[in-house]
């Protein structure tokens, strides 16, 4: 379970750097957009899947402690 | 060549091999070496990843480029290459008196101390203008412009200190400073973009000779 979140969120991010090294290059404010939209998103839901996945795993334990 | 934007794409590369190792053989995390891997490829390195790239798209968002390809800005593009010593823009552009690859954000940004987040706060609602809302019929400054982000660069200057209409009154060289009396008042240096009579100007051609 672990495990396959993990890889999920790997994949979040790796569509996000996909993104922003697709855009980091250009001077425009539509690539800007893409980068902060879609890009950030991206990157925003592998962090926050890894850390909701850490939270789920480690507080439950704690508590059974 | 290794410009910061190389060295961010670099970073960004190296976050993606990270995160791939984890894609290709999430076992990896089974170990506590694997653990601390996991940590720093699915939350250090990305969310240092997405700092410079934010850095990096913000740095570019200064250049004259990126001011210039919204289409409604074309005509101010082209007034920095007016023939005419009267029109201020053109010969900052011209003289290099302004970086030829930031000249609109070295005179559009205000020389305050969170001047730039507000320049670029400005330029997320001109985003936003641009691709969803409605583009205003004239566009014109949000206050009028600041003597401050003049005096940035002329304050001390012997032709902005010593210049003989500066001097010919007293009064005059404190009111500039105090921005009660405006460079850009008529009478002095009124002229900036005037895009609406450009046609009838001639234009001065870079790298012609």
């Amino acid at each position: 379970m672990m495990e396959r979140r993990f890889r999920l969120s790997a994949i979040f991010l790796l569509c996000g750097f996909a993104v922003e090294l697709a855009t980091l290059f250009s001077a425009h404010p539509a690539a800007f957009l893409v980068f902060f939209g879609i890009g950030g998103f991206f990157l925003a839901a592998g962090i926050g899947l890894y850390l909701l996945t850490l939270l789920q795993t480690l507080v439950p334990r704690r508590m059974s402690q | 060549m290794l410009t910061p934007t190389n060295l961010v794409a670099l970073f960004v590369i190296l976050a993606a091999a990270m995160a791939a190792v984890i894609v290709i053989k999430p076992s990896v995390i089974a170990t506590k070496a694997g653990k601390i891997f996991a940590f720093a490829a699915l939350l250090v390195i990305p969310a240092l990843a997405g700092w410079a790239g934010l850095s990096a798209h913000v740095e570019k968002s200064k250049e004259t480029e990126f001011c210039l390809s919204c289409h409604v800005m074309t005509p101010y593009g082209k007034s920095l290459h007016i023939d005419d010593r009267a029109h201020i823009p053109a010969v900052h552009y011209q003289n290099h008196l302004v970086p030829h690859d930031r000249a609109c954000f070295t005179c559009h940004t205000t020389y305050t101390m969170f001047g730039d987040y507000n320049a670029k706060l400005h330029g997320l609602r001109h985003i936003y203008i641009q691709y969803i809302g409605t583009m205003p019929q004239h566009i014109k400054l949000y206050s009028p412009y600041n003597n401050r982000e003049c005096l940035h660069c002329h304050e001390g200057a012997r032709s902005f200190e010593e210049g003989a209409m500066h001097n010919l009154d007293p009064a005059t060289l404190p009111a500039i400073k105090s921005n009660k009396l405006s460079c850009v008042s008529s009478g002095c240096h009124e002229t900036v973009h005037d895009v609406a009579n450009a046609n009838k100007q001639t234009f001065w051609k870079e790298g012609a000779k």
